[in-house]
């Protein structure tokens, strides 16, 4: 079964950061939809069937704790799995996060580590047949 | 500046590369010797607020900032300097992201966006003579593709546990 993810960050180079970092994971790996802010990812969301969301915090137009907002009220993507991957070093904004449902990754992060992570928010086994 | 602090900036440093770029570390640079870093060097730094106010920059030779952004983006043509100098920042943000919280670990930091910066060497340890900032931490990694140095530098006085 494959996983269909949703990359949303404002660093083009950083999407392709993540979205290697996905391949060397050993997820079975469906469609990489991209988007450069909140706004951006809604648009995908609104055309697209996406199982999981990897979400920047500190973006312009939209930032990701406002997409997070947008997404968990709509019902149709409400329970969208999302994982928060964010440079934030301060326990008080990573707990708030937490709270709203996601998980969060820590930059710099292994393939190990996301693997892990997407398995529990996912609660499914997406790995890649050998 | 802490000896601590100094350590904590190199491995956060480290990982940064390592784990985001893909880059490797080879001895130690020597040990009170200016790192081998050219003028025509890329510098990006990233101010940050909060309970403390201050910088952090990071200077690294253009080839280094060339193979950084190949092996982010998994490109085997040299990436556009636009992209290039986008990897480098990423790498200061995640430094950044992962040194403050060496400062104050209950504290609030306010990030802002990284840009491209100027070095300001000052052969006084403690002094930035710019702003008013004091350098807090240095810190010198060598890598498999080059060097990079990184310092972090904040205003008024700073207790550093």
């Amino acid at each position: 079964m494959a996983l269909n993810v949703l990359v949303v960050d404002d660093s083009g180079v950083m999407r392709s950061m993540i979205m290697r970092t996905l391949e060397m994971s050993g997820i079975d790996i469906g469609e990489i939809h991209q988007a450069g802010n909140g706004r951006e990812a809604l648009e995908v969301l609104d055309g697209h069937w996406v199982d999981m969301a990897l979400v920047d915090i500190n973006m312009p137009v939209m930032n990701g704790e406002e997409l997070i907002e947008a997404i968990r009220a709509r019902p149709a993507i409400a329970d969208l799995p999302i994982i928060v991957i964010s440079t934030e070093g301060s326990q008080t904004r990573i707990e708030r996060l937490q709270q709203r449902g996601v998980a969060f990754i820590h930059k710099p992060f292994t393939p190990e580590t996301i693997h892990e992570l997407v398995q529990t928010v996912t609660e499914k086994s997406y790995e890649r047949e050998a | 500046m802490s000896e601590r602090l100094d350590a904590e900036l190199a491995r956060v440093t480290l990982d940064a590369f390592s784990m985001l770029g893909f880059m490797f570390p080879l001895d130690e640079c020597p040990g009170g010797q200016p790192p081998v870093i050219s003028d025509n060097a890329l510098v990006v730094e990233v101010s940050f607020s909060g309970p403390i106010e201050g910088v952090v920059r990071l200077r690294a030779e253009p080839q280094l900032v060339e193979a950084l952004a190949a092996n982010m983006t998994g490109e085997d043509e040299p990436p556009p300097q636009s992209q290039q100098v986008d990897a480098l920042k990423e790498m200061l943000n995640v430094i950044c992201g992962n040194i403050l919280p060496a400062i104050d670990e209950r504290a609030v930091f306010d990030v802002h966006a990284p840009q491209v910066g100027s070095w300001r060497d000052n052969p006084a340890a403690g002094g930035d003579g710019a702003g008013g900032l004091c350098k807090l931490a240095r810190a010198c990694v060598n890598l498999d593709s080059g060097q990079v140095e990184v310092e972090l530098a904040a205003a008024g006085a700073v207790k550093v546990e």
